[in-house]
């Protein structure tokens, strides 16, 4: 499986059966920087793939899954949010980590980090390749992403 | 070996061997703020036997300092330049926190630098236990080098 479908798997899988929200991919549409407050996750993968795992929401679309998620009724960003939003990128990266072609690679991942505020940007530096697939919940859209370091790099490790 | 130590022996070296300057550590801190503004952090996540993150926090004007003398050129505004040059910083300080902390620097393994930047953000990272914050200071202004470690 390609990265792009490792992601989908990956997240509709988690959706389904542990978050219960409608989710559906928005296909062949590049996601555009999104506006206004919101989260970025992420998660460091490490050993014979280095990489990171981040999911960049919206607060609305944040809070949504959040409160499916614990079934709370929260309607701003507090602790409860990000906490469940690094637990969400955990699971995404414990998904992909499985669902991974090389069964045999031994992958590790650190623990989650979340980013939030009104304008900022947040992405891996140095070479790397980047996958990334759009989500729709009834509340908005979110991008989960995969950033690994490019194959060349990989070479000289 | 204790983290904070090993913190500030990374973070002095590297700064000394890399950017030829001074970076001065104070006492470990026991809370940081939670916003930063106009500023640039790096990250990396940490793996293995040991899972955690390393993270720097630097105003805008210690990040562009840093950034030109690392690549011997001015810089004078947040660009990817600036964002490398801080990813690759937390990248060798995680390399030799790592090294310090396991003899053969075999059980941890990195991911890979990602720099966060903007006029005001909040990072946090969801450790299970608390993590060591040091400031450090140098001619240009103030910065902070945090990690968090928990067993696997």
């Amino acid at each position: 499986m390609e990265y792009k479908d490792i992601i989908k798997e990956a997240v509709i899988d988690i959706f389904s059966s542990m978050v219960l929200l409608d989710i559906s991919v928005i296909e062949g549409s590049t996601p555009v920087p999104m506006e206004g407050p919101m989260l970025s996750s992420m998660i460091g993968l490490a050993g014979d793939l280095q990489g990171t795992v981040l999911i960049h929401l919206p607060a609305p679309v944040a809070i949504d899954i959040t409160n499916a998620f614990l079934g709370l009724e929260i309607d701003t960003v507090d602790d409860d949010v990000k906490d469940a939003i690094g637990e969400l990128t955990n699971m995404v990266a414990g998904g992909v980590k499985f669902l991974l072609p090389e069964t045999d690679q031994d992958i590790a991942l650190a623990i989650p980090s979340v980013v939030c505020g009104q304008s900022y940007s947040c992405e891996a530096t140095g070479k790397f390749d980047r996958t990334s697939v759009l989500f729709e919940l009834g509340s908005g859209r979110f991008v989960v992403e995969m950033q690994v370091k490019a194959a060349s790099s990989m070479l000289r490790r | 070996m204790d983290l904070a130590k090993c913190i500030s022996e990374a973070t002095q070296e590297i700064f000394q061997s890399m950017l030829m300057t001074e970076a001065r550590p104070a006492a470990p801190l026991q809370t940081r703020s939670h916003k930063f503004t106009d500023s640039v952090s790096g990250l990396v996540g940490l793996a293995g036997n040991y899972r955690g993150m390393l993270a720097i926090h630097l105003p805008n004007a210690v990040a562009m300092s840093i950034t030109s003398k690392f690549l011997f050129m001015d810089v004078e505004e947040i660009n990817d330049d600036v964002k490398d040059a801080i990813g690759e910083l937390a990248n060798m300080l995680a390399g030799s926190v790592k090294t310090m902390l396991t003899d053969t620097g075999t059980g941890i393994k990195l991911a890979i630098p990602s720099a966060i930047c903007g006029s005001e953000y909040e990072v946090e990272c969801l450790a299970e236990s608390e993590g060591v914050i040091m400031p450090f200071s140098m001619d240009e202004g103030e910065f902070l080098v945090e990690c968090y470690l928990q067993n696997s």
